[in-house]
């Protein structure tokens, strides 16, 4: 993962650590041979219509003009903001998260949810989440 | 890895992860996609394939295999030019990777990989911190005044002022974005063979760049990459990532030839 402590120092990963990233990095990726795509990946269209935030919508400016209402000017800003992408990229741990980006993050868990190369990053995101049911947040 | 069994059997098909050239062939110990079989190899006329057997009604994958993908072609790209191919790539048997794939596009797989010769993918992206906003506020004088007059009022009342708020924001948002992209392709794109450019995934999202860069700079590239993140430190958090293999570079995106 890559950290900026001290001097600003830079990590290079193996490969991206998020699972955003890592599908971002993947899908519609590499070279076609004609008629010989034909295994998908459950649940990227979850994926690729949910997680693109559509910027300039009247949703996003609401959220930006709630973003900047709540921020205090002498302090550090809140953390009102959806945070989806960092929530993945910490393992998601560390969220929380409101309004529509909600259900596209769980989306997004609930396709990778249950991988058993990394266990802990499943566990964080059902931590993450664990006020609620698996079931009842669609 | 290696030449090994061949596919056909009843039930069982090959499922293709890259081409490499047969004298740069790596070996990779992993399972494949699908979990039941270990990546093996199938060569012919000096391109080898990376392969694996999978089940012959293999459709559906879920987040392991995507992960199998990505770190078979991740080792093999450690010590060879890779072409890599679209994720759930799978083909009849090992003779249809031989006819279709390694001989009948042998010309555009060899062409390929010289122009990748030695080349990997690096990946590049950024989010702003959540201070981003109050660099907004402070540099935009409108957003200022707007934002005094909405704090606190009525949410119907308010709710033009707030749609033109945030609209001003979204502005000075995405000239903010492209500043800072400009930035950062300027210190590293001269290190680049080829850069692509992602859409931005995130209301916060700087940018996301894949770099093609030749194995020799990458001690280069990474001092580069790290003084665009020292310079950054306090409003943008990066994610860096390779060696790849250039999944940007084989002419695979939907806009493609070949897509």
């Amino acid at each position: 993962m890559t950290t900026q402590q001290g001097g600003g120092s830079l990590t290079r990963t193996p490969h991206p650590s998020s699972l955003y990233d890592v599908l971002d990095l993947i899908l519609d990726k590499g070279l076609v041979i004609d008629l010989y795509v034909r295994v998908s990946l459950v649940g990227i269209e979850l994926l690729t219509i949910d997680a693109r935030i559509v910027i300039a919508s009247v949703d996003t400016y609401l959220r930006f003009a709630e973003a900047v209402n709540r921020l205090d000017l002498a302090e550090t800003g809140g953390k009102d903001l959806p945070e989806f992408i960092e929530d993945l990229g910490e393992g998601g741990g560390r969220g929380k998260t409101k309004g529509a980006l909600e259900g596209a993050k769980d989306s997004i868990k609930d396709v990778f949810d249950g991988g058993d190369d990394d266990k802990e990053k499943a566990a964080a995101s059902r931590r993450s989440r664990s006020s609620r049911s698996k079931d009842d947040d669609a | 890895m290696s030449g090994g069994s061949s596919s056909g059997a009843a039930g069982t098909a090959t499922y293709v992860y890259g081409v490499l050239r047969a004298s740069e062939e790596p070996t990779i110990d992993a399972m494949g996609v699908g979990g039941e079989a270990r990546v093996r190899s199938v060569t012919d006329g000096g391109l080898t394939a990376i392969v694996s057997d999978v089940d012959e009604g293999f459709v559906e994958a879920g987040r392991d295999d995507l992960s199998r993908h990505m770190v078979i072609l991740e080792q093999a790209a450690l010590s060879a030019t890779v072409v890599p191919l679209r994720f759930g790539t799978v083909m009849p048997d090992d003779d249809a990777v031989t006819a279709e794939l390694l001989r009948g596009r042998a010309a555009e797989l060899q062409e390929l990989l010289t122009a990748l010769d030695g080349r990997v993918e690096l990946s590049l992206s950024g989010t702003y911190d959540e201070q981003i906003f109050g660099e907004v506020v402070a540099e935009q004088p409108e957003v200022a005044a707007l934002r005094e007059r909405v704090r606190g009022g009525d949410e119907n009342a308010t709710y033009y002022d707030r749609i033109r708020l945030g609209e001003l924001v979204a502005q000075a948002m995405a000239a903010k974005r492209q500043r800072d992209t400009d930035q950062v392709l300027e210190k590293l794109r001269p290190l680049a063979d080829d850069v692509h450019l992602g859409d931005v995934a995130h209301e916060r999202s700087v940018l996301s760049a894949a770099f093609l860069v030749h194995r020799d700079r990458l001690p280069e590239f990474d001092r580069a990459a790290d003084e665009v993140a020292a310079q950054n430190r306090a409003r943008i958090r990066f994610r860096y990532a390779g060696p790849l293999p250039p999944y940007d570079f084989v002419g695979g995106g939907k806009e493609g030839p070949w897509g």
